[in-house]
Parts: C-alpha cells; structure tokens; sequence
C-alpha cells in the first residue's frame, strides 16, 4: 500500500484557560485531542462538526499556524512539525489554505495580478513576462479573464474573489489545499458554481483537499471520507457513503437529522438511515446528552471499526 | 387556529404590503413594486439570493431603514393601518409591541452593557408601563418560555456570557415579549450551528402558534423556508419573481430563477454511488433577461389551510 500523502498522527492541540480565582487550578481547553487522520493522494477528506469541535484547530496545525502540543504531522512520510519540520517557504508549496471570507483575506490595496506574481517571485519561479503569462494562464482556469489582473478585489463579487482565494492559493502548485468552509459566505447560486470549480481542478491537477465545513449537503457531494470531530475528538469516521447511508454515532446522526432539507419535509417522512450495529456491551462516547466539559480529561475511549472504513468512537 | 376559513372570504391580513418601493432617492429604485399580504398566525417566508431586496422589505416594514435607502412608494398596512402615513413616535409605539424583529446576529442585536433580564424587562416598562421589579419578574418568565436553562441565573447575565444559540433565545424572548402580531425574523439561524439552529426554529414556530403570530421569516435558505413556511415568495434583484404555498413552490415552480436556486443545491442523500456529478448552475436554467424583466409576479391562491401541515 502507498504511504499515504498526509498523516496526522495523534494531535493534540491545548490552550491555557484563566484561571477561575488566583489559586484556582490551572485550566486547559483541549481544543483537539487524540485526532488521528490520513489524506490520501487526490482525494477529499472533510471535517465536520459545530463550531468549537476542533476541525478549524486541525486545519490551523497542517497548515503550521498553530503548534500542536503533541502529536506530529506527516507530508509523504516527512514530519511537518517539531524540529525537523520545512521552513515556511518549502511548506508553502506543500499545503495552501482557502478561506471563507474572500474579501477579508485578500489585500485591498494590491491589484490581483501583482498579488498573484508577488508570491512567484518571492519562490524565485518566475518574474515579468513569465510571471504575468502564469498569472494570466491561472486566471483562466479559475474562470476569470486575464484582465482581471489589473484589477482591485473591491471590483469582485463574491463569487469572483472566492475564485481569486482559489488562484492565490494554487499559484505554486501545492500538493494540499485546506478549504475552510469555501462556499458558506456565498450565495445559493454562487455555491454551485465554486463546488463545481474546486472538483474540477480537483481532478485536472491531483489536488488533494482538507475541507472544513458544518453544511452536511455540500460535504456529501464532494468528499471522499468524513471525519465528524465533537468537543475536540473524531467520534466517526469513513468513507461519505458509510457516513450518510449509516451514520452511527448519536452525534453524526443529530448533525445529520438538523439539516433543513426541503425534500424530507415535503414528503413527510424523515427517515434516518439506521445505524450500523455496535459490540455488545459497549456504549459511545462521549455521551451527547451531556455537554463535556472541555476542561475535564476526557474519558478513556477508541475508535472501533464497525465496517469496512468506517469507524466509531466507543468508551473503553 | 385550525381549520380551513369557512366560504371564500379570506381573513383580514394582518400585513399587506402593495406596491412598496425602496431607492436611494428617487431616481435609484432597489426594490420594483413588491406586493404581499400576511394573514394572521402564518408563516410567510421571503426567499432570495444576497442584493434581492429580501432584508430591506422587512426592514421597511418595521420602520428601521437606514438612510440613504427610503420608502419612495407603495403603502404598508399594518392592521388597517397604512404604517408609512404613521409619524416616528406612532411607528415606535408599534415596535416591539405589535411587531418585533429578530435579527441574524444577537451578539451586535444586544447590548453589551445591560444584563439579559433588564433588556427584556425594558420591553415591558416602555410598553407595559410597569414598574422594574414586576418587569423583571416577567422576564424571568420570558427566559423560561424561550427554554432557558436556569433563567433566574440567566436573566443576571450579560450577552457575552452567553453562547450564540442562548443569545437567539434571549432575542426571541424581548420579540416576543409583548405578544406582537407580527414577528420579522430576519436569518434568525444563520449565524447559528447545524444543531442549534433545528432548536432555535422550533421554538419560534411553537411559540407564534401558540400565541397566533403571523411570522415573516426572510432567509436565503431553501431549507429553513420549507421547515418553517407555509407560503413562500421568491425575491430576485429586487422583485418578488414568484408567491406560492410551500408545497406547491418546491413540486412546481413557476419561475425560471425559483427553478434555478432549487436545482444548485446539493440535496442531503442525492449523491449517487458511482460518483460525484456536477451541480447545476443558476445560469444553466434562468437567462440572464428572465431575471431582470419587469413581469408581474407569478402566483397561485392559498390552498386549503389544513393541507399544509398535513
């Protein structure tokens, strides 16, 4: 079998917490603890879960924005963190991350074009000419037009400066690309148009993607596997078919029964699929009945296998 | 308030809204002429992409425009009353009172400053002319009504004390406070979790039931909407494009761009297993002079009341 692209090998990610009087206790939020994923060449990996699960923390440790308290990282066997880890300018060509506000991670006072070139000079790729054909060429694969480039981000619409955070991210042709929630500020009809550039660029140049996303729907169409983090551990994980034809663990099963879907309501039946049976004797943790707090050490537990790629976190 | 209306007189709406115009004075038009009526204890639902003119029509019905953008026509009647005729005090005596808005973020919708308890209390001194302490007894009640854990405790607390979900409650419960008629809930649940958000719309849906209130919900989720609705209008650069119940909206669309927006969505379960196919956009379905053309607004009549929540 072929090492994988990336791994990501028992995370964990904490942050001091004040304390709650001057001799109180210390606190921690263990914001991601105990994660283990692996993204293989090409395909898409998604992070599901509410907001404070941990998905966007993960995300922030492969793009090396975050330390991770323990725990390593792997790009094609190589550690990307501790003291071996590539400095920033060999991990830009590795990992490239989009972001959900396009207007907010774009300079406002830089036209696109010498945005797009700065980052070819300053990898020594190319300059001038060269670097303006490349910018051009990248443009139109993103569906914008080479005279764009002259162009300020406030000029854009929405759809179009996702589309730049696209260009920008794939300008040096890295192996991975981080999406954080890329298409949950845009329009309906936006949506489509962007999720249908991503799989293709997916396709035409191998790109492998990490995406971040709390919409279920979107997440079925394009992943490859799913992982649903809560309260900072993955509690499920599969292939997208496992999770959405048997979404097992109480929690994926609520996040999947919370999504408004128009069609389930109109016919009347909203019919979960069933879960996929669990070891007797055993139970899941952790227990969503209860908010755990993130402060506690979290019980003991391991992601068991219930079928062929799909696992579920049981307690031990 | 259940059970079809007896012979073809409809009821009294509580809003009908004809004709109404937004511009930026007179000669930029945002908003061409939308017309639509409420009927009491319905939930209307206003659907559009963002720049439709979907959170200004609700905005100008509570009399919150913001200038430069004014009503430039059109008439708001509010109970038999033409609100926009209504001078500021009037207008401000109707809010929060008769009609209440929920807004998409409570962290900027409330103050910072003031405990939950008081701000809801507020709510029943300036409407209610009671004193601090009743007020605040009502509060406590309020906070319960809305599904707050430990509203005694609660109540004391500031917003940021809060998480996002309570703070919607919290909103809810100062909209609701005084019973209004009619309830604007503009993205009540967008800036909320998957899970929260399934919460946060079926408390605002039991309580206007209980109490009757006709509720207008404007998002840009198909799927809030079909949750929530009983009758939707569909908005499009600043036009209502299309008006139907809820049911027939999503089995039979009338216009090209309604047709459009249903068919670029990802439906939850409609990937099938031999691989991921390309959504359909927008453009595919609705030309771009569809959209923009000054056709009247495609609607059908209200079926039988009963139909829709069977």
């Amino acid at each position: 079998m072929k090492a994988p692209l990336l791994e990501i090998r028992d995370l964990a990610v904490h942050f001091p917490l004040p304390r709650q009087s001057i001799l109180g206790a210390k606190r921690t939020l263990r914001a991601v603890q105990g994660v283990n994923l692996t993204l293989n060449e090409g395909e898409c990996l998604s992070i599901v879960g509410e907001s404070g699960c941990g998905k966007s923390t993960t995300a922030l440790t492969v793009m090396g924005l975050q330390e991770p308290t323990s725990g390593e990282i792997l790009f094609q066997g190589k550690p990307l963190t501790g003291s071996g880890a590539p400095g920033r300018k060999e991990r830009a060509r590795i990992a490239q991350m989009v972001f959900q506000d396009p207007y907010a991670s774009l300079n406002p006072r830089q036209t696109i074009g010498r945005m797009l070139s700065a980052q070819l000079a300053l990898h020594g790729i190319a300059r001038g000419s060269e670097a303006r054909d490349r910018v051009a060429g990248m443009l139109k694969r993103v569906g914008l037009t080479p005279d764009h480039a002259d162009r300020y981000p406030h000029e854009f619409s929405g759809g179009q400066r996702q589309r730049i955070g696209i260009a920008r991210a794939l300008m040096l042709d890295p192996k991975i690309l981080v999406l954080d929630e890329p298409v949950s500020a845009l329009d309906v009809s936006i949506q489509a148009q962007i999720i249908n550039l991503l799989m293709d660029l997916q396709e035409t140049l191998g790109l492998s993607y990490i995406m971040i996303s709390h919409d279920l729907s979107v997440v079925e169409h394009v992943s490859d596997r799913v992982a649903v983090m809560y309260f900072g551990r993955v509690v499920e994980e599969g292939d997208w078919r496992s999770i959405f034809s048997r979404p097992t663990h109480p929690y994926t099963r609520r996040l999947i029964g919370s999504v408004p879907d128009p069609d389930a309501i109109l016919t009347g039946a909203r019919g979960l699929p069933d879960a996929a049976p669990i070891p007797d004797a055993s139970r899941f943790s952790p227990d969503i009945s209860r908010r755990p707090d993130p402060d506690e050490e979290p019980e003991p537990s391991t992601l068991v296998s219930i079928g062929e790629s799909h696992r579920v976190r049981l307690a031990q | 308030m259940s059970g079809a209306p007896s012979g073809p007189v409809p009821p009294t709406p509580v809003l009908s809204v004809r004709d109404l115009r937004i511009g930026v004075g007179r000669s930029n038009e945002l908003l061409h002429g939308v017309s639509f009526d409420i009927l009491p204890g319905e939930t209307y639902g206003l659907v559009g992409e963002s720049g439709s003119g979907k959170s200004i029509t609700g905005l100008s019905v509570m009399g919150l425009l913001k200038r430069p953008l004014q009503v430039t026509g059109g008439s708001v009647v509010f109970r038999g009353q033409d609100v926009l005729t209504l001078g500021r005090r009037a207008r401000r005596k109707l809010r929060g009172d008769r009609m209440a808005m929920v807004f998409q973020e409570p962290m900027t919708a409330l103050n910072p400053l003031a405990t939950v308890g008081r701000q809801i209390a507020e709510m029943f001194v300036i409407h209610r002319g009671m004193d601090w302490s009743q007020a605040r007894r009502k509060a406590v009640e309020a906070l319960e009504s809305v599904r707050v854990p430990a509203p005694e405790e609660r109540a004391r607390s500031y917003p940021h004390q809060l998480s996002g979900g309570m703070r919607q409650r919290v909103m809810i419960a100062i909209a609701l406070a005084c019973r209004p008629d009619l309830l604007i809930a503009d993205e009540p649940t967008t800036a909320l979790d998957v899970t929260v958000q399934a919460g946060v719309l079926e408390l605002i849906a039991e309580l206007c039931k209980a109490e009757g209130t006709a509720v207008l919900l404007v998002s840009h989720d198909l799927g809030v909407i079909a949750n929530m609705c009983r009758r939707v209008g569909v908005m499009d650069r600043g036009r209502l494009v299309e008006e139907q119940d809820t049911r027939a909206l999503f089995e039979n669309p009338l216009h090209p761009y309604t047709r459009g927006l249903l068919a670029a969505r990802p439906r939850l379960g409609s990937r099938t297993p031999t691989g991921r196919g390309r959504l359909t956009e927008l453009d595919q379905v609705v030309t771009g002079e569809e959209r923009g053309r000054d056709a009247p607004t495609l609607t059908t009549p209200r079926g039988l009341r009963l139909e829709a929540s069977a």
